[in-house]
């Protein structure tokens, strides 16, 4: 191999390989949705496609009998723009934002813990679908196997800081919590080789059935995130005390209705009591009984006499 | 030997259709008495018997009258003692007539019993004996 000898042209057409590059991975991001260049289909290729030219250049310059041309991908400008691209690419790839990554606290069933993930997210003929950051369902996701996200994102107001780590590097990161977390599998049919006809006793077609040469499975997933990131904490708290007040109201009307069942059977008696008592008018009815009161009031003046009888008494024993 | 029925079997032989209203009268009555005889008890133990003879025995026309007015009538105690007076008044009124009403239930349900007494032993010819045991226990003076 030649010693690197760069002139100004050179430096210039690196300049613009990784210019041009930047803006294809700037463009490739929000395409692709891997988080990680390296799970991203596109840059895989080129890297792929950069290493067998590599190995052919390699094998041209060695064996000069065949595909004399293929040389120059081993030379150094060839070598100086593959890294220009590949850094640009890469470069461009991250500066992409396209803010179609929401961090979520998920619920394991099995664990009973929870699972902070990156949640790639993106809007395809109307329906919102996820990436799973696998480069297999990334592939899958370009031949249009795609991962249903059923989700209210827009509803998600706050969040909550989760240290996350693999191991090594500990990340801090605002994750939505959830309640819910529910995955469904998915047959997703891809080339179809005719469909399976059935027929009624006519032999008319009722019913086609296509058929497909291969089958994909994909997932659905089902997510419903927690009370509080969903309301702010104006709205929770405000509905926490129509919560609180409306436990007190039930238990008070509970309280009420217990007490009217008492109160029903003695109802009765004292409306009963009261219409009674309004029939009667003191001035037609009672004028002549004027000695029945002396009488209730003698009877009430010996009770009285008697338990202060019965109270001197008591207090004598007490001495 | 005749077994005697319990007195619930005898009632019901007394009064024949109408029992069970008659009984149910004769617990709402009974339990307006005593809440009655309660709420007289509760008025007669605020009443001050000074006063309260003092209006019975000088001026007992101020419990009767629909619209009182003399001069002691504008003291509070005066005012407190004659309104107690004229609620036990009223109650006592109220109890001597619902006692009325009971006796007129109990009168009409011996009625009405008998006579479907009689319809029965006209047709069947034979003499009802728990009819017979019923009005010797609750015998009760001019009335079958």
């Amino acid at each position: 191999m030649n010693t690197l000898d760069f002139d100004t042209m050179s430096l210039f057409l690196g300049l613009g390989v990784g210019l041009v590059a930047a803006i294809i991975g700037y463009g490739m991001r929000k395409v692709s949705h891997a988080i990680l260049p390296i799970r991203d289909p596109f840059f895989i290729f080129v890297m792929i496609a950069e290493f067998v030219a590599v190995i052919m250049g390699s094998i041209a310059v060695s064996d000069k009998t065949s595909f004399e041309f293929m040389s120059f991908f081993v030379s150094d400008l060839a070598m100086f723009l593959v890294i220009a691209f590949d850094m640009g690419y890469l470069i461009g790839y991250i500066m992409c934002r396209p803010n179609d990554t929401i961090y979520v606290d998920l619920l394991e069933s099995e664990t009973m813990g929870s699972n902070t993930l990156p949640l790639v997210h993106y809007v395809k003929e109307g329906v919102r679908y996820m990436m799973p950051q696998t480069f297999g369902a990334i592939c899958k996701s370009f031949l249009g196997v795609r991962y249903p996200l059923n989700a209210n994102l827009h509803a998600v107001a706050n969040f909550r800081t989760v240290a996350v780590t693999n191991g090594i590097i500990k990340l801090n990161v605002s994750a939505a919590p959830t309640c819910l977390h529910n995955v469904e599998e998915l047959s997703i049919g891809k080339c179809k080789i005719g469909s399976k006809k059935t027929k009624d006793e006519n032999g008319n077609v009722i019913a086609k059935e296509p058929r497909y040469l291969f089958h994909f499975y994909a997932e659905s997933h089902t997510i419903l995130f927690s009370q509080e990131t969903i309301d702010d904490p104006q709205s929770f708290w405000r509905k926490a005390h129509i919560y609180i007040d409306a436990v007190q109201s039930a238990a008070e009307a509970r309280e009420q209705v217990k007490r009217l069942e008492i109160q029903q059977p003695i109802i009765k008696y004292q409306g009963a009591e009261e219409m009674v008592t309004g029939l009667i008018s003191l001035t037609n009815d009672a004028p002549n009984m004027i000695n029945d009161l002396l009488i209730k009031m003698d009877e009430e003046v010996q009770r009285r006499e008697n338990i202060n009888a019965l109270r001197n008494v008591r207090t004598e024993v007490k001495q | 030997m005749t077994s005697v029925p319990d007195d619930d079997s005898l009632k019901a032989a007394l009064y024949g259709t109408v029992h069970i209203e008659t009984i149910q009268a004769f617990e709402t009555i009974d339990r307006m008495l005593k809440d009655y005889k309660e709420q007289i008890q509760a008025a007669m133990a605020e009443i001050e018997p000074k006063i309260a003879y003092c209006i019975l025995c000088v001026r007992p026309e101020t419990v009767y009258a629909k619209e009182p007015k003399s001069l002691e009538y504008q003291d509070p105690e005066y005012i407190r003692t004659v309104e107690l007076l004229q609620y036990v008044e009223k109650i006592s009124i109220a109890m001597d007539m619902i006692t009325e009403w009971r006796d007129s239930i109990d009168v009409r349900g011996r009625k009405i019993g008998n006579a479907e007494r009689s319809v029965r032993a006209n047709l069947s010819g034979i003499v009802d004996a728990d009819y017979k045991i019923s009005i010797n226990r609750f015998r009760k003076e001019g009335v079958a």
